[in-house]
């Protein structure tokens, strides 16, 4: 082997000449007497869209863009020993034409051909091009369809993912990309493969109620155009929970600020300059201002729920617990709440939680009790404490009680709850690893109970 | 006030009653357009009856809001707080009724104290 001499040491000649062939900014090829290309530099790869080592041992016509694949063919067959043709041609890999310029070295039965490929436009180059063994691995493991369709309309192949979307047969390799999948996404299908511009996002809503957002990349030269579907089902009705979500929160928040606003202008506009009259628009803003601490508080808990924090728990000892909490709950009318309690019963809790839990359930049943009592008692389970919450109101139609724990959700459009307390009564008993289950009887009452898990013995702290 | 009624007294108080909700109704105007944004189109109003006790609510479309209010002889009150010895009933909904100002001193102060009478149309 032929050695170049180089500052603390020497080279082999091949690898200097690869230097140097891959410096040049044309590309540069070798070919055999059959257009094989049995070598290339790195910047002929560039411009054939290929690795290096892709590129030798294919014919560099299968490079050429379809349109000018016969004209580059002639051009190889008829070539003769020390003659050159140059001619002009489009690439699969790029949309500009190239000059490519063909000179027979040596002679045939083994000739070698030098290609020169050279462009009008300055070469970018990026990443290296990933192989087709690779883009398959991607395309397989891709987490939306991918279906490569031919101008003909027939499947060039699909993904797993697409198989699963369209149905197998839909996007068996050849079939017609038609009657198996929807008249919608088959329109963009042939939209697609009739024009040379990619396809935007569109939106494609299915029978059974799925959407799906189809776009597309449009045929290149031989390949064929490829279809992107993803099914944005699950997201869509996320984005409608969200927002209907919002949309009711923002609607309780604008009752008690009407509220405050108004009380606040009828102070201003004279009010406060009597007594009596502002007093009463004081006690307004009161106790909505304390509303809407309290809805505030239990949408901050809703959303602390939901993203899964986990609370402190401890074991609480619950006669006292239960004793304090009644006290808070604002009365209404002639019922009475009693509490029900074996002195030593303790629960695995956090206090915050259950106070919040239970305040919600007893003022529940508070507002749908118009007379009699409201029972708020605790009992020893299998290794669990029960809390029940038992009012003798009107009950619960069982239609209703699926959904008695929805956000927002109401049994009577008036009324001045805001159709969270049970919302955040379950997502407290769920952040504290507990259940809440509920019973009812028309025209007897209702009972919530909330099941946490026994303590054996309450701390000091409690 | 002297050569006045109690009972016209109390009557006099409570139109302006009226008077100041329907003022009030329209100072909150900045806040249902800020709701508006988050996806609550309608517009709440507090109940522009004559008992100052009363700051119920209710919700109407802005577009019918719009129509009442251009009416300055017109109120938004709810069912069973209107005042049959100065106003008619001209609209019953469910959660609320239209009521007009009859002719006399109700209407006067209904006209003089409409918070539109400057030309602001901003509900």
């Amino acid at each position: 082997m032929n050695a170049v001499a180089v500052a603390g040491g020497s080279l082999s000649a091949d690898a200097v000449l690869r230097g140097l062939l891959d410096e040049a900014h044309e590309g540069l090829l070798a070919l055999d007497e059959t257009g094989t290309i049995v070598e290339a530099n790195t910047t002929a790869a560039v411009l054939l869209g290929h690795r290096r080592h892709e590129l030798i041992g294919k014919p560099l016509a299968a490079r050429i863009a379809l349109g000018d694949r016969r004209t580059f063919r002639a051009a190889l067959a008829s070539l003769e020993p020390g003659e050159a043709r140059t001619l002009d041609v489009g690439l699969t890999a790029t949309t500009a034409q190239v000059h490519v310029s063909l000179r027979m070295l040596t002679p045939t039965p083994q000739a070698v051909i030098a290609a020169t490929i050279s462009s009008h436009h300055p070469v970018r180059v990026d990443l290296p091009q990933p192989s087709a063994t690779a883009i398959e691995y991607l395309v397989a493991r891709f987490p939306h369809a991918v279906v490569g369709i031919r101008s003909d309309l027939r499947v060039a192949f699909a993904n797993g993912r697409a198989e699963s979307l369209l149905g197998r047969e839909a996007v068996r390799t050849d079939a017609l990309f038609g009657d198996e999948v929807p008249r919608k996404l088959q329109e963009l299908a042939r939209k697609l493969v009739t024009s040379a511009s990619p396809l935007s996002a569109h939106a494609v809503e299915l029978a059974d109620g799925r959407t799906l957002r189809v776009s597309g990349l449009a045929l290149a030269e031989d390949e064929p155009a490829v279809l992107l579907i993803e099914d944005v089902s699950e997201q869509q009705r996320q984005s409608r929970v969200m927002h209907e979500f919002l949309r009711n929160a923002a609607h309780q928040l604008r009752t008690p600020l009407t509220a405050i606003t108004a009380a606040v202008e009828m102070l201003q506009s004279g009010a406060k300059e009597r007594p009596a009259d502002r007093d009463l628009f004081l006690g307004h803003i009161e106790t909505h201002a304390r509303r809407l601490t309290r809805l505030a508080r239990g949408l901050l808990l809703l959303a602390r729920a939901q993203t899964g924090e986990s609370l402190p728990v401890d074991n609480l000892e619950l006669r006292p617990f239960l004793d304090g909490l009644v006290r808070e709950v604002p009365r209404r009318g002639d019922v009475d709440v009693r509490v029900e309690c074996d002195p030593q019963l303790a629960a695995i809790a956090a206090p915050d939680l259950l106070r919040e839990a239970l305040m919600a359930l007893v003022e529940n049943a508070v507002d749908h009790t118009s007379d009699g009592e409201v029972r708020l008692s605790a009992n020893r389970g299998d290794g669990v404490v029960v809390l029940g919450v038992a009012d003798s109101g009107p009950g619960i139609l069982p239609e209703f009680s699926e959904r008695l724990f929805e956000p927002f959700f109401r049994l009577a459009p008036s009324g001045e709850g805001y159709g969270l307390g049970l919302t955040i009564a379950a997502e407290a008993v769920r952040a504290m690893h507990g259940r809440i289950d509920v019973s009812s009887t028309p025209g007897v009452g209702t009972v919530f109970r909330v099941h946490l898990p026994a303590a054996s013995r309450v701390s000091v702290s409690s | 006030v002297s050569g006045r009624g109690r009972s016209e007294e109390r009557l006099h108080r409570i139109v302006l009653n009226e008077a100041a909700f329907r003022a009030v109704n329209e100072q909150i105007a900045p806040l249902n357009e800020a709701f508006a944004g988050l996806g609550v189109e309608d517009v709440a109003v507090i109940c522009e009856c004559g008992d100052l006790a009363c700051l119920n609510q209710f919700t109407v479309s802005t577009a019918e809001y719009r129509r009442v209010r251009a009416d300055p002889l017109l109120f938004l009150v709810e069912p069973g707080h209107e005042l049959p010895e100065a106003e008619d009933v001209v609209a019953r909904h469910d959660r609320y009724l239209v009521v007009r100002k009859r002719a006399g001193e109700s209407e006067q102060i209904a006209r003089a104290s409409d918070p539109r009478r400057s030309g602001t149309d901003d509900a």
